[in-house]
């Protein structure tokens, strides 16, 4: 600090109220000096070290001995020490300071500056600062958009009497704190919502017999990373569970519930071999446990044996499928209520056997809704750029078709698998079609070709194929039947 | 596009009038608008979205939200007059005949 009568005072004491009014020039020196201090620490330093130095340009300004930043907390409930001077205790201890209450409680209920002249035992709810001694305090509110976030306050150990100045200048520190603060709430609340976005969608997807699959995800434009979810799975029974979702709303939040619903799947579909029943189940689950959320999904098991797929849809879009060398078509799955809609939402298993070499297309929203044009001449479009290729290749046509179009808003997950047929020397069995009748209420997609039934025998040509896996034995099916008859 | 909302009283019936977009940024208002409905004496909300050019999923579920709320306090809920790409979305996303009162 430069010399001049404002700092030469080394007791500290009042020599700020000495300036006040008196020495305006020198008012000035100190706010500039503040904001050249902070914003210069803004680009160069992390935010702990910008609010440390921040506390400690402060209490040299005011001449405090003590300052804190509190921050209330996710639930609004109370103040969570965040960066102290003097103080560090409260952060070890893990003080919590109720709204309303103490000195940092009240200025962040009525987010209005607040001064203690004496402070004593019934004004503050810090042991912590009670135990330093302080005699005089001064708090002001930090904003961002309109809500209180968190409070700045200052202490000093001999009695004070606080200025319209000290105010003025402690509410510039909150400010800055303020924006700095959010600033690292809101990119750790993005580093956290891309982490687990990226955790929970692995860009490879477990190797399944049978199966080629690749999947996309892409954030969006205007929302950043969302709760559009995909997976992929093989089930001890020889079939896999194919699933992709879309939680309503954006950023950590909307991630989180997908996160959950996305492993409570894979739950319910280790015990079910029905998608409605596990669509049933998750629903459920949702109701009871994210109140107030809404997904859809799509759920669908196919047989790597036979080719026997079977499908829910919770509101979500539906699936395209295409057979080698032919236009691709939407697969109708007829759309029960999204999960978390309304309790006891009944529930249909639509079923359907594709070819070998047959694709499956699954998408979420992002991907065709685009304001103001209409979802099915979006999807007759997406269906025009798509033809039954590698999974890989195939997502990649899908992102490129949907971005060449707009920069997309919402976030984007799509997943492409193709069957490559059954294994070698193994019966497509007769009985394919059963799937179809799994459900009481299921509805067979496109109708199965009656010269189908009699199409047994291996693909002559499946380089992909690796033989029976997933702990499955030869006789998939069977084994699949059993558990069926189990679960039903 | 913003989202406006008026409300006709017509024999126990209250009509919530929306005409905008119901997304994420309008679904608050609309939330308080029904909540708001639910809990007057009327036997019947009815929301006309005749107006309502635009619907993402979080409008879907508060209109949701709407007939859960509606429920609990006893009163009929009904969406009625969607059209072009709100009728789509609610058909695709298996809603309507919930939310238009029509049985599935």
């Amino acid at each position: 600090m430069t010399g001049g009568p404002v700092t030469d005072d080394p007791s500290g004491a009042g020599r700020y109220r000495s300036v006040d009014g008196g020495r305006p020039t020198a008012v000035a020196e100190k706010l500039r000096r503040l904001q050249a201090v902070t914003d210069a620490a803004l680009s160069q330093l992390g935010v702990e070290d910008l609010l440390d130095e921040l506390l400690g340009r402060t209490m040299d300004l005011l001449t405090a001995d003590i300052a804190a930043i509190l921050l209330v907390d996710a639930h609004g409930q109370e103040l969570v020490p965040t960066a102290t001077r003097g103080l560090d205790e409260e952060i070890r201890l893990g003080i919590r300071v109720p709204m309303g209450q103490g000195l940092a409680g009240r200025v962040a209920e009525q987010g209005q500056p607040l001064v203690i002249e004496h402070v004593d035992a019934m004004s503050v709810v810090s042991p912590v600062l009670l135990s330093t001694g302080v005699r005089s305090m001064l708090g002001v509110p930090m904003f961002h958009g309109g809500q209180v976030i968190g409070v700045l306050h200052v202490g000093t150990r001999t009695p004070r009497r606080f200025t319209t100045d000290d105010v003025e200048l402690l509410q510039l520190a909150a400010d800055r704190a303020s924006l700095a603060t959010q600033a690292r709430l809101s990119r750790l609340d993005r580093a956290t919502t891309v982490a687990l976005q990226r955790s929970l969608l692995p860009s490879r997807l477990p190797a399944v017999s049978g199966i080629e699959v690749a999947a996309r995800y892409l954030p969006g434009d205007q929302v950043g990373v969302g709760g559009d979810w995909y997976d992929l799975f093989p089930l001890p029974s020889g079939l896999v569970g194919i699933a992709i979702g879309d939680v309503a709303g954006n950023g950590l939040h909307a991630a989180v519930v997908m996160g959950r619903i996305r492993s409570a799947l894979r739950a319910y579909a280790l015990e079910f071999d029905d998608p409605a029943d596990v669509l049933t189940r998750l629903d459920r689950k949702v109701q009871l446990f994210e109140p107030g959320a809404m997904a859809t999904a799509l759920y669908a098991v196919l047989d790597p044996d036979t080719g026997a797929l079977t499908a829910s849809s919770a509101g979500h879009l539906p699936p395209v499928t295409a057979r080698p060398d032919e236009q691709p078509q939407v697969l109708t799955v007829p759309p029960n209520l999204p999960l978390g809609a309304y309790p006891n939402a009944p529930r249909t298993t639509t079923g359907t056997v594709l070819d070998p070499g047959s694709c499956l297309f699954f998408y979420t929203d992002g991907l065709i809704e685009r304001r103001g044009r209409s979802l099915t001449s979006s999807v007759d479009s997406l269906i025009e750029a798509l033809t039954c290729a590698p999974p890989d290749a195939l997502c990649t046509t899908a992102m490129a078709h949907a971005l060449s179009d707009q920069p997309t808003a919402d976030d984007i997950a799509v997943l492409a698998l193709r069957w490559l047929g059954p294994p070698p020397g193994a019966a497509t069995p007769a009985a394919a079609p059963e799937a179809v009748g799994a459900s009481a209420q299921a509805t067979p997609v496109r109708p199965v070709p009656a010269g189908r039934q009699g199409q047994t025998g291996p693909e002559p040509t499946r380089p992909g194929y690796r033989g029976t896996g997933s702990g499955r034995g030869s006789d998939g099916t069977s084994r699949r039947r059993a558990s069926r008859h189990v679960v039903a | 596009m913003a989202l406006s909302l008026s409300r006709i009283d017509d024999g126990g019936i209250r009509v919530i009038c929306a005409v905008g977009d119901l997304d994420l940024s309008t679904t608050a208002a609309f939330e308080e608008e029904i909540a708001a409905a639910v809990a007057t004496d009327v036997s019947a909300v009815v929301v006309d979205m005749s107006g309502v050019s635009f619907l993402d999923s979080a409008g879907i579920n508060a209109l949701l939200k709407g007939r859960r709320a509606a429920d609990e306090n006893g009163r009929v809920f009904r969406v009625e007059k969607p059209s072009g790409l709100v009728r789509e979305v609610l058909l695709m996303t298996g809603v309507w005949p919930l939310l238009s009162g029509t049985p599935s």
